[in-house]
């Protein structure tokens, strides 16, 4: 009787420890991947939200860059990695752009999105030093020499590649040289090995500010006001606007109570004033956060905009 | 030469201010026990800071951070020569002759050579670096695609001088490792490759994993078969360091030198990095040698001329992130997330607004790479204390720190069965006398080669010989086909001179 009695009180304990431990989540630290090389605009984002998080989770979120394909090699280990909510990873706008023509190695409804939690225009920069100044110095140049300009961009697939496709549909041909790590991307450009940046303009400020980088255009339908000297792209009778956003997500098949903790917690570190440092500092929109559920139709929809700027 | 005024005004406060001077010593201490443990490296040691720089200022968390990145590139040396275990792929390199002088009871010869060369090689490069940033960053840009191709390519082609007794056996083991890299997403493309449907493959085969399995467990495997016929107790070779004597040094003199300039050069192009240019100098020090059959069996030069390069590649790979703010490898990535949290983005506007940290940050590695000197002799004569303890107790030891290595990268038992799986592949290829270090070397070389072949190709539409036509590119590749065809050369001669003296 004694015995039976002990071993249900064991049971008990032990259930009580188990549901203590799936309360307590999380209890160590979870792995933060960002599925590009370091330096660039993901890099960023995970290097400023993980201390941001680790001040309202309490527990550390070491940041692992595993960059290459569009963000693919990076997501595909997101993918193969545990449902216990201990690995998330940073996201961006190019992956969708990769998966809509079944470029990218998993497929974005394959995970559950978190947050969004950057949105910024893009831009295209020039070399400084480069004898074209503006746009229209460029238009010129490639109307009377076709496929001698280079354009670094992210991967094939990406909305950078997918933007110079368009421009070259519309009589500016250019050709595009993938860099997946940034670092190499910046600099091809700064050693004057490619003439043009697609990027977004807080990924590269310090390049702007120190007089080694110009930008030509944004891809906007109108200007961007900190940038007011800087012509939209639909002045020109252009309509591309793939904005790049990221944000985080995390595997499909993590219980709904984690993720909800994540939710809640990566929204207060949004809100908090040093993450709304950065925002501005890279030249994000103000209202760039967009909760687990808003985010998913946004990708859904950005999804077939792209589809359909691919037919 | 203000900015000189400037570096030696930081010097002078940093060795004079005892809170600043102090993280150099952690950051020595922290990064040579770290590389100096079997399936944990230096890098992990860098991660693993990051969060405790938080409350610190910005100059005293990179002090922290560069002393931890020197001392952990040298203390890879330690278990290379005692263990046949590098904790790193730079000091895979370190392994081929320093631990067979350890088997031959040269083991604190070896050490001090390890010692001395890694403080002269480091610090020369920290001065260089000082001295001459700027235009050396510039020299650094002007390398494309087809450059990164040539360099990786004179890496590859390194795999003559590494295969041991023979060269075809070493040439299919690089071979294996530059398939066993094309596993998993295509870098340019994104074309799944090799997953035979499991996600876990799509994400590639981590050569760190590999490397730990087919060196660090593979000898394990290999010394257990013939442990009860050696004499378990015997010590090899008299425990602590024994500098080079001069006479030494000065034989070394030359190796010493080009290693520190390979291995400066390599290290501040972004991307490239510390492994090249251990393999390129130990492949030129071989080739360059009189009598190159003595390479791999414990020889000064096999020892020197790799733990030289990779401490020169420390300074190197500095010059990159400090003055462009490109990280060079991944222990300059995780310092730039060390820069963000105080605000500042590493890159040209620092490096012109704020000489100051740039300038203390060049001393502190100067002084770390002195102090190399004293740490190195404390660790070895620490970690030579395992050399007392019977194999069997130590092989479990180092079993167990590959585990926890291996499961440690990203928490996942997968890891650790791929790991176990290169442990016995490590050992039949031992076995059968396949060298293991080109496999590591193809594994390691084999997605930057691709990477930097296609977008050299796309970039210059297709055109394959831009990589012969562009002057750098192609010298490093006629440096390359040295490298092939050295050894073909050797042979022939040595025939004929043999059928000469019949």
């Amino acid at each position: 009787m004694k015995r039976r009695f002990v071993f249900i009180a064991a049971i008990l304990i032990l259930c009580v420890g188990v549901q203590v431990q799936a309360a307590g989540y999380p209890d160590r630290p979870i792995d933060l991947i960002v599925p590009w090389g370091a330096g660039g605009g993901a890099d960023q984002l995970g290097r400023a939200i993980g201390p941001a998080l680790e001040k309202v989770l309490k527990v550390s979120l070491p940041v692992i860059n595993i960059p290459g394909a569009v963000s693919g090699v990076g997501l595909a280990k997101v993918r193969a990695a545990r449902k216990d909510g201990y690995t998330i990873s940073v996201f961006t706008a190019d992956a969708v752009g990769a998966d809509s023509q079944g470029k990218l190695a998993v497929h974005v409804n394959e995970f559950i999105p978190l947050a969004r939690l950057m949105f910024a225009p893009s831009f295209l920069f020039v070399h400084y030093d480069s004898p074209m100044k503006t746009f229209e110095d460029l238009i010129a140049y490639t109307k009377k020499n076709p496929d001698k300009l280079k354009v670094a961009i992210t991967g094939s697939g990406s909305p950078d590649d997918l933007t110079v496709k368009y421009l070259r549909k519309n009589g500016i041909k250019m050709i595009s040289v993938p860099y997946p790590k940034p670092g190499e991307r910046y600099a091809s450009v700064l050693g004057k090995h490619n003439e043009l940046l697609y990027e977004q303009a807080g990924d590269v400020s310090q390049f702007i500010l120190a007089k080694k980088m110009r930008p030509m255009v944004v891809f906007l339908p109108k200007r961007v006001e900190s940038m007011s000297d800087v012509p939209a792209i639909q002045e020109f009778g252009l309509e591309i606007y793939l904005s790049q956003y990221r944000g985080l997500l995390i595997n499909q098949g993590v219980p709904q109570e984690k993720v909800d903790v994540l939710a809640k917690a990566i929204k207060e570190a949004y809100d908090s004033p040093s993450f709304q440092k950065f925002l501005k500092k890279m030249y994000c929109m103000p209202d760039s956060y967009m909760p687990p559920e808003e985010f998913k139709k946004f990708i859904e929809n950005d999804f077939e905009a792209y589809t359909k700027l691919w037919e | 030469m203000d900015w000189l005024v400037t570096v030696m005004e930081m010097g002078v406060k940093i060795i004079t201010l005892p809170n600043y001077f102090v993280f150099i010593f952690i950051g020595l201490f922290i990064g040579v026990v770290f590389g100096a443990i079997p399936g944990i490296s230096g890098l992990m040691a860098i991660i693993l800071l990051v969060p405790f720089t938080y409350p610190l200022d910005i100059i005293q968390a990179m002090l922290l951070l560069t002393s931890t990145y020197c001392g952990g590139v040298f203390g890879g040396s330690i278990s290379s020569i005692l263990l046949n275990t590098p904790g790193a792929p730079e000091s895979v390199c370190t392994t081929f002759d320093g631990y067979p002088m350890t088997r031959k009871g040269l083991a604190a010869k070896a050490l001090g050579t390890a010692i001395e060369c890694s403080a002269i090689g480091g610090f020369l490069s920290a001065v260089v670096m000082t001295v001459a940033c700027a235009p050396l960053a510039s020299v650094a840009l002007s390398f494309d695609s087809p450059e990164y191709f040539a360099l990786v390519f004179m890496g590859l082609c390194v795999v003559t001088s590494i295969s041991g007794k023979s060269l075809v056996n070493g040439v299919i083991a690089l071979f294996i490792g530059l398939f066993l890299a094309s596993v998993g997403v295509s870098p340019i493309q994104g074309v799944p490759r090799y997953d035979l449907g499991f996600p876990q493959l799509r994400a590639g085969i981590d050569f760190i994993i590999v490397m730990i399995g087919v060196f660090a467990l593979g000898e394990i495997f290999v010394r257990f078969e013939t442990l009860s016929r050696e004499e378990s107790k015997k010590i090899e070779g008299k425990v602590g360091t024994n500098l080079l004597t001069i006479k030494e040094f000065l034989a070394l003199k030359w190796t010493i030198l080009r290693s520190f300039v390979t291995g400066t050069f390599i290290g501040f192009l972004p991307g490239a990095g510390a492994t090249i240019a251990s393999f390129v100098s130990y492949g030129m020090a071989r080739n360059l040698s009189d009598d190159p059959g003595k390479f791999g069996t414990g020889v000064l030069e096999g020892v020197a001329a790799p733990e030289t390069a990779n401490n020169a590649a420390t300074g190197g790979a500095m010059i990159p992130l400090l003055t462009l703010g490109i990280p060079g490898g991944g222990a300059t990535a995780v310092m730039i997330s060390a820069f963000m949290i105080k605000g500042l983005q590493p890159g040209p506007l620092v490096f012109m607004t704020n000489p100051e940290l740039i300038g203390s940050i060049f001393v502190g590695m100067i002084i770390a790479n002195l102090l190399i000197i004293i740490f190195g002799f404390i660790a070895v004569r620490a970690f030579t204390q395992f050399l007392k303890v019977p194999y069997a107790i130590l092989a479990s030891g180092i079993t167990l720190f590959c585990f926890l290595g291996a499961f440690a990268k990203r928490n996942v038992m997968y890891d650790v069965w791929v790991m176990l799986i290169f442990g016995i592949i490590g050992y039949f290829m031992k076995k059968y006398e396949y060298p293991v270090a080109p496999l590591v070397l193809g594994m390691v070389l084999g997605p930057l080669a691709e990477d930097k072949f296609l977008s050299s190709l796309i970039s210059y539409q297709n055109d394959f010989t831009i990589f012969f036509t562009r002057p750098i590119s192609g010298t490093m590749i006629m440096v390359a086909f040295c490298f092939l065809m050295y050894p073909l050369v050797m042979m022939v001669w040595k025939k004929r001179r043999s059928a000469n003296n019949t």
